[in-house]
């Protein structure tokens, strides 16, 4: 009877169990969003919360279904948002998580609305609107409200993540919103 | 002396070869994202407040800087609050360069941009131009916090910062 070859069999046991590895890391690649996607800050509405690039503080927020008598599709969520630009001149950029659904910034207000350059030393006060399913934001709806900021593109970069929670007594409902218009000023 | 078996010189032959390869392939594929990046950080040419500078048959002189302190419109939003409008004059002469041209304003800490049209920038008077696309007289304007203490003006391309004029 032939004794059993050892070398060969560790070599076989050898290659199996890094064909094994190379697969089960094959099947677990991480994806694009978790190679580039944003480093998330979060805080809560009225601090202020601080990323690399820029601060921002929600001091109040109002839902209702029309802003300077436009009518909402659904219902308006008007964000009143004080930001600051740390190091550099930035263009910010927002989105509202509300429940399920992620809704960009309306642009129908984009000359009071916050979205324009903000600078070093110069507080921007102003609001972000989003027209949100009315039953996501209705009195006793339990789904949390998140304002995701950043400033250009968010590759690489921190997300100002600001949670308002569904009871927080910073929340208002009218009917109207009148905009203040977006103003500057240094500290 | 030990000596190192012919197995294994193949092997450290092999090392060498693969390590040489892939530094080869670092620098030839990151090599211009890397430049390009390190030059959005180090000026090409840094000119000495009060003096010109040449670099790349490109001339560069700050000829003037001033402050106000109100919108030189008589119409439109008034300065923010508690923010100064600086205007700086740069005289460039030599050949046009390529790309995107702006400025950026710097207390060695923060950076602010240059006014774009439409700003708190002044319109340019005769002989004078906004932008820094093509060499001339080219004036920009910056919103600041009043207190703050800018020491050097960047002209950029693309981001690059083709010169540093120090204030």
């Amino acid at each position: 009877m032939r004794t059993p070859d050892v070398k060969a069999l560790v070599s076989a046991v050898g290659v199996l169990v890094v064909v094994a590895a190379a697969a089960l890391v094959w099947h677990n690649l991480p994806t694009p969003t978790d190679l580039y996607g944003p480093f998330e800050v979060r805080g809560r509405a009225g601090e202020a919360v601080q990323g690399r690039a820029i601060s921002a503080t929600v001091t109040s927020v109002r839902i209702a279904p029309r802003v300077n008598s436009v009518q909402a599709a659904g219902n308006w969520v008007v964000i009143d948002t004080t930001l600051e630009a740390i190091r550099s001149t930035e263009l910010p950029r927002a989105d509202l998580v509300a429940g399920p659904n992620t809704y960009a910034a309306s642009d129908r207000f984009s000359l009071d609305t916050l979205g324009d350059e903000i600078s070093p030393g110069i507080a921007q006060r102003g609001s972000w609107v989003f027209d949100v399913a009315p039953a996501l934001v209705e009195a006793g709806s339990s789904a949390p409200l998140l304002l995701r900021i950043w400033a250009g593109s968010d590759i690489l970069d921190s997300r100002l993540v600001i949670d308002i929670p569904a009871d927080d007594p910073r929340i208002a409902r009218t009917e109207d919103v009148d905009l203040a218009e977006r103003t500057e000023s240094a500290r | 002396m030990m000596r190192i078996s012919a197995r294994w010189q193949r092997n450290l032959i092999g090392v060498v070869v693969v390590a040489c390869v892939v530094a080869a392939y670092t620098v030839i594929d990151f090599g211009p994202s890397w430049s390009a990046y390190r030059n959005t950080q180090t000026p090409q040419l840094v000119v000495p407040a009060g003096e010109s500078g040449t670099a790349d048959g490109q001339t560069w002189r700050l000829e003037s800087i001033r402050h106000q302190n109100r919108s030189p419109y008589s119409f439109g939003p008034p300065l923010p609050d508690g923010t100064v409008l600086t205007v700086i004059v740069v005289d460039w002469s030599g050949t046009p360069l390529p790309g995107l041209c702006t400025a950026v304003l710097t207390d060695g800490e923060r950076r602010w941009d240059a006014e774009r049209v439409g700003g708190f920038s002044p319109i340019p008077t005769e002989g004078m131009k906004s932008l820094c696309d093509a060499p001339g007289r080219i004036q920009f304007g910056f919103v600041l916090p009043s207190d703050a203490v800018p020491t050097a003006l960047d002209v950029t391309h693309d981001d690059e910062i083709t010169v540093r004029l120090l204030l």
